[in-house]
């Protein structure tokens, strides 16, 4: 087990390493950071105070040197500073993720509840109208583009129907569960959550169905348990852990999955910020300081998983 | 096959009157195959390879005369203006007065081109990675798998736009993004596979028999591997398609005069309350597609490897 996790940390390490050598050298490829500090000014600039702003982003030095004292800086908690609002990123960060956090998670639980909850259904209530309706959510879910139900459900839902306002979040004032609050959220979390309720909800059917057929079952039915007490108790646990793990992983990849959905929805979330100041400008400490972050998520996430996964179930090899 | 009476009793295959015999028949043979599925997938390759036959109108004329037309069967009433939709027009006009219809048959196309070639050059890289890193094992299955494992780590569109953005929107570059998203899960499985299969006898003997290493790799790895392969291929290219709208939607996709549903999602939904058809029609595409294909992957996954059901669902 130990040696299993020293592997998966260094692992993790190797790829968080690689993905921002990736991103860095990237970003380095694009327009000279120079001329977005500089910004469209018209007075004439010397080429002497050039050299000095220069110096002083660390602009001078080599590739390497340049990633290797942002890799030092990150290391001491320290992202940098954002080139065009000269605000630390690290403050920018801070501002946006909650948005984001709170968008993923609400996700997640949708994606969670129902996917656990109909692929039990439509497994317990096999080929019955239960089960159609249960698969053909999944179906719709896995095939649809995101960026499409979100602007149908604001077609739907904001302009026609007129039940949930969308494009903005309110004063999100009070208790943060009310429903004054939550409305805001709503169509934003279902959209997000959707498509992985359908994975979740497929993986839970095959393992409930998987599990259901099994002889512990078969001996529990000839004992006389009562059927509830077989899908909640007996079955439900053993099914339950391929979902819950892939789950996990899922949490994460909903962080860089709620860009298309924070676009959609104008939330403002890392991923629009990201996007509209970072990547447009190419604000390249901002850049990677927001994909650092993403990445150190999903890298955590996947770890977690992995650990969740060894320690639930015993039977995989660790390697 | 010809059945006697009795083993129709014994297999519980009911007899219906002489009409809808045929159509209980049909039915069946719709249930057993993805038959509607192949139906839609053949159409759409159709109208994606004849386009510029089909398609009634030119993907770039129009005009601000012809903005908004309603569909054929729809009235727009915008207060200023009544229009009624005729059949030149069969699915309305976008903002700009284009044809929708001419711009969904041609945006087939472009997703077609880009999921078949990403496909493609993935199935390549990654079976060929999966198959060496999982037969060598040793160093080169270190970097393979961590290779692999930094790109699952990456943020896929937000690399996707900052490369846009220094590279500047073009087809190349979309097909690179595509083909680098779409072989990693080929090299996982295929790897996974060929670790079981080299520790079969028949790979061991054609060792002993002297075989080279390409030939082992090819004659006796690669034959258990396929199968996985295409079922992997089949589940993928839905995701693919999805990715590719999703680059088109966010502007990272094929530059901006050819037609690609992702984009005309992206234009129509400024105008949505006024005009619905330009933004529903193109997202219908996308979901009929991406099902068919589901549909057909989920089938060939059953057909050819059942133990990939865990792995995929």
């Amino acid at each position: 087990m130990t040696r299993f996790l020293v592997r998966r940390v260094i692992a993790m390490f190797i790829s968080v390493i690689g993905a921002t050598v990736i991103i860095f050298v990237m970003t380095r490829l694009g327009p000279d950071p120079i001329d977005l500090y500089l910004g469209d000014t018209q007075v004439e600039v010397t080429e002497e105070y050039i050299e000095l702003i220069r110096r002083e982003l660390g602009l001078d030095k080599s590739l390497p040197v340049q990633y290797g004292m942002w890799l030092w800086n990150i290391a001491h908690f320290d992202m940098g500073e954002s080139i065009g609002t000269r605000m630390p990123v690290s403050k920018i960060i801070k501002t946006h993720i909650w948005t984001t956090l709170k968008l993923a998670l609400g996700a997640w639980i949708f994606a969670v509840i129902v996917g656990v909850s109909m692929g039990v259904l439509s497994a317990v209530k096999r080929a019955t109208f239960w089960d159609y309706v249960g698969r053909g959510m999944a179906l719709f879910g896995q095939a649809t583009p995101q960026f499409w139900t979100g602007v149908m459900a604001i077609l739907l839902f904001a302009v026609i129907l007129g039940w949930f306002p969308a494009g903005t979040l309110g004063d999100q004032e009070g208790f943060p569960l009310s429903w004054k609050n939550l409305r805001y959220w709503i169509m934003p979390c279902i959209v997000l959550g959707w498509p992985a309720s359908a994975g979740i909800m497929r993986l839970t059917r095959s393992s409930m169905l998987e599990t259901l057929d099994s002889e512990y079952i078969k001996l529990a039915r000839a004992k006389g348990v009562g059927t509830q007490a077989i899908i909640w108790k007996h079955a439900l646990r053993n099914a339950v852990i391929p979902p819950l793990t892939s789950a996990l992983v899922l949490l994460a990849d909903y962080l860089n999955g709620a860009l298309v959905v924070e676009i959609i929805f104008s939330l403002p979330g890392i991923g629009t910020v990201a996007l509209n100041q970072a990547v447009y400008d190419n604000d390249w400490p901002l850049l990677a300081g927001t994909v650092f972050v993403f990445i150190g998520i999903y890298v955590g996430f996947a770890l977690m998983a992995d650990i969740a996964y060894a320690i639930i179930d015993p039977r995989i090899r660790y390697s | 096959m010809q059945q006697t009476q009795l083993e129709r009793d014994l297999l519980g295959v009911r007899q219906y009157p002489p009409g809808i015999q045929q159509l209980a028949v049909a039915w069946r043979f719709t249930r057993r195959y993805p038959t509607i599925p192949l139906v839609v997938l053949a159409i759409l390759i159709f109208i994606a390879v004849f386009a510029p036959f089909l398609a009634p109108h030119s993907t770039r004329s129009g005009g601000i005369r012809d903005r908004h037309l309603p569909p054929a069967w729809a009235v727009l009433d915008d207060g200023y203006t009544v229009k009624y939709g005729d059949m030149d027009h069969v699915l309305g006009t976008d903002h700009a007065g284009r044809d929708v219809m001419s711009r969904l048959f041609f945006g087939a196309r472009i997703s077609l081109i880009v999921a078949g070639i990403a496909l493609t050059s993935g199935f390549l890289i990654g079976t060929t990675m999966g198959i060496t890193s999982g037969y060598a094992g040793g160093w080169w299955d270190e970097v393979v798998t961590r290779i692999v494992d930094i790109f699952a780590a990456l943020p896929f569109l937000m690399m996707a736009l900052v490369a846009t953005m220094m590279f500047g929107q073009s087809l190349r570059l979309l097909l690179v993004l595509m083909a680098m998203l779409a072989w990693v899960p080929f090299v996982r499985v295929t790897r996974s596979q060929t670790l079981v299969i080299k520790n079969e006898p028949y790979v061991d003997l054609a060792r002993v028999a002297g075989c080279s290493y390409p030939r082992i790799l090819i004659r006796h790895i690669l034959p258990g591997v396929l199968s996985t392969a295409v079922v992997i291929a089949t589940l993928s290219v839905g995701s693919l398609i999805l990715a590719e709208a999703a680059l088109s939607f966010l502007g990272a996709g094929v530059p901006s005069p050819t037609p690609t549903w992702g984009a005309m999602v992206q234009e129509g939904r400024n105008y949505l309350s006024t005009a619905w058809w330009p933004t529903v029609f193109p997202g219908v595409c996308i979901f009929l597609t991406v099902m068919s294909l589901n549909f057909t992957g989920d089938w060939l996954r059953d057909r050819l490897d059942p133990r990939l059901r865990q792995l995929m669902d």
